[in-house]
């Protein structure tokens, strides 16, 4: 009943205003009409009668701002008013407003970015299943040493992966040069991710006369195949092998990183032995078994290293791997970013507080000019909290606009970080602008703009009014402002000073990189990467007839551009 | 006279007003009437706190407004006590009575 009354005075407030104020204004009038004919009663002339109850009432305006305030709504309808008056003054000080919008927006921007890539980097868990389970074993095996531990480890399951797999590939007649990577067969059921399409590896193919699959990416299979699923089950010539492609994995699916855009299985050749035990070292992954603690596998590891070591073919160095640890797999993934963007946090944390500190200063000596203004709506009625909430929600309506534009930034920088940024950036494809980002840039431009208004309000309402009056006209002292705004202003300009030296020595120290003598001179030398399929190169004095004759002298350019 | 006027005590003005409309429909200025007269002049009630208040009590559902004529033939807005206003004021009676008794209680003993 109280509730349904409220309510319905509150959408009285808010859209019948006029009928409302009108209907006040009335019932003061009246008020003063028949106090009026009261004192005419008691003897009084009418016009000093009239007088008299204006002077009793004291003042239509106060008696109805009084009203006002205890509407319900009221706050919302000041609110209304504060920023609808905040767009006035702000307009008339476009300089002003400019200035402190775009240093805002720069601010709330670049922390939203790096909110962004720390979210989604080091945050949001793996896009494996139980990604807390998943380790990475530190070192590089051979595939022999991969198996053995396969065989024998009782506390985890194993899986190698190579980084440098890469392959030449006819793509829609175009040749393209991909990187991919050679994993275990059992690496995808490890990790615990499904094929998309199709199906991963079955345990036996990596035996060699079966290990002629493929895996394709997310974005190979649309790029390059239409994303069409009849692809399944084709041959198609990868680096000179014919390969059966078997599966594509989910879009989000990227290991090691997004670089890879396909993956075959290991060859496991025991009979190869200076493959399988002497070259192409592997970094390995794996998933503790249930009920084991990585301080159990880390205790076993070692001990199998041992074993392992005894089973190369060849003499291995008795402490090769003997440091072996276990990591999480996510700490590996991003670990070498963490200390990077820990460096960009203080940056960053560093330009939105310059940002704040730009607009509390910019709000500061603004007040000089606004004191006839502060004069005349104090003896209008304001109290010195609504003079606070003004000046409070013009920042805030500053921090909006910058937060808006800050917003727009944010889509602009992502975009542009994901393409200048290396492709084996760990989960560089993960970050993505979601509404925990739109919730983080909605918090921040509350934030700065309670953080920058808070001290010219404070100074603004702790002003002494009587004492207003009495300078009106001169220049105003600031009590609490001017000493506040004096270290203000010597905080700005000492971060700003540290800001631009520390960007110029990066700049100066990359220009100076420019400039060193390699010792040689670089003009008119070309250098050219060479990509050959393992297979073409199967006879030793041919593939190196073929090397020598690239390297021959007054080779023509066209040449050298078909190889490419 | 001048030093026997005394503000009113902060939230009894509400009970004062709700009193008052007990007798009746009334206007601002014969409640504020009403209260200098029931409290010989103790309290006086300044319109910059009995606007505020009554239309504070409209919004709670406690009185209601109509446009009426006063005894001047003035239009006039005259506030009457609705069946909320009413448990409203007894569930303030019976607060200050408690109130009044604990204080006085505690001022007469040694």
């Amino acid at each position: 009943m109280r509730l349904f009354s409220r309510l319905r005075s509150l959408v009285r407030n808010l859209f019948h205003r006029a009928h409302v104020e009108k209907e006040l204004d009335e019932e003061v009038r009246s008020y003063i009409e028949m106090l009026t004919d009261e004192k005419v009663r008691q003897g009084a002339r009418l016009e000093e009668a009239h007088r008299a109850a204006q002077i009793e009432l004291g003042g239509i305006d106060q008696v109805k701002e009084k009203v006002r305030t205890v509407r319900s709504g009221a706050g919302l309808e000041e609110l209304r008013q504060d920023l609808l008056y905040a767009q006035h003054s702000l307009v008339r000080n476009a300089a002003f407003a400019i200035a402190a919008i775009l240093s805002l927006s720069i601010g709330i921007g670049s922390s939203a970015v790096l909110f962004c890539i720390v979210k989604d980097i080091f945050i949001r868990p793996l896009p494996f299943s139980r990604p807390e389970r998943l380790i990475r074993l530190t070192g590089f095996y051979p595939k022999g040493a991969v198996a053995a531990l396969q065989r024998q480890s009782t506390t985890m399951d194993v899986a190698a992966f190579s980084t440098d797999a890469e392959f030449n590939l006819n793509l829609k007649g175009r040749r393209e040069h991909l990187q991919g990577s050679a994993v275990s067969s059992n690496l995808f059921s490890l990790l615990g991710t499904q094929a998309a399409v199709g199906r991963t590896f079955y345990p036996e193919e990596d035996l060699p006369g079966r290990n002629h699959v493929v895996v394709l990416s997310h974005t190979l299979w649309a790029a390059g195949f239409g994303a069409n699923p009849s692809v399944i089950g084709t041959w198609v010539p990868i680096g000179g092998q014919n390969r059966q492609v078997i599966g594509v994995m989910p879009k989000n699916f990227a290991f090691p990183s997004s670089a890879a855009l396909l993956w075959i299985p290991l060859q496991m050749d025991l009979s190869n032995l200076e493959d399988y035990w002497g070259t192409g070292f592997m970094p390995v992954v794996a998933r503790l078994r249930s009920n084991v603690s990585l301080e159990q596998a880390q205790e076993e590891i070692r001990q199998l290293i041992a074993h392992v070591i005894a089973e190369f073919p060849y003499p291995m160095a008795r402490n090769w791997n003997a440091d072996a640890t276990l990591i999480p797999l996510r700490q590996d993934l991003v670990g070498n970013l963490r200390s990077r963007s820990q460096i960009l946090l203080w940056a960053v944390g560093i330009v939105m507080l310059v940002a704040c500190v730009n607009v509390t200063s910019l709000s500061l000596s603004r007040a000089s000019a606004r004191r006839k203004e502060i004069c005349i709506r104090a003896s209008l009625g304001a109290t010195p909290q609504r003079i606070a909430r003004q000046i409070l929600s013009e920042c805030l309506f500053l921090a909006f606009a910058g937060g808006g534009l800050g917003l727009l930034l944010v889509f602009k920088v992502i975009a542009m970080l994901q393409s200048a940024l290396p492709r084996d950036t760990p989960r560089l494809l993960e970050v993505g602008i979601d509404w925990p980002v739109g919730l983080f840039v909605l918090a921040l431009t509350v934030l700065s703009g309670l953080v920058s208004g808070v001290i010219p309000a404070i100074s603004f309402a702790s002003l002494d009014l009587g004492e207003l009056f009495k300078t009106y006209g001169s220049t105003l002292t600031w009590r609490i402002g001017n000493r506040f705004r004096n270290w203000l202003i010597a905080g700005e300009v000492t971060l700003a000073f540290i800001l631009v030296i520390s960007a110029g020595l990066l700049i100066r120290s990359l220009w100076r990189l420019t400039l060193v003598d390699p010792g040689f001179g670089s003009e008119h030398i070309l250098t050219v990467q060479v990509f050959r399929d393992p297979s073409s190169c199967l006879n030793r004095s041919a593939c190196i007839a073929d090397y020598n004759q690239l390297s021959s002298p007054g080779l023509p350019s066209e040449w050298l551009l078909h190889l490419h | 006279m001048a030093d026997k006027q005394i503000e009113v005590v902060q939230g009894t003005l509400d009970m004062l007003i709700l009193k008052t409309l007990g007798l009746g429909p009334m206007h601002g200025l014969a409640i504020s009437r009403r209260i200098e007269q029931v409290t010989r002049g103790a309290f006086q009630v300044k319109p910059g706190s009995l606007f505020p208040a009554l239309h504070r009590m409209e919004e709670e559902g406690w009185v209601v407004s109509t446009w009426g004529e006063s005894e001047n033939r003035r239009k006039a807005k005259y506030y009457r006590l609705t069946r909320g206003g009413e448990r409203q004021l007894d569930a303030k009676t019976k607060q200050w009575g408690r109130i009044t008794l604990a204080i006085s209680r505690a001022l007469e003993t040694d």
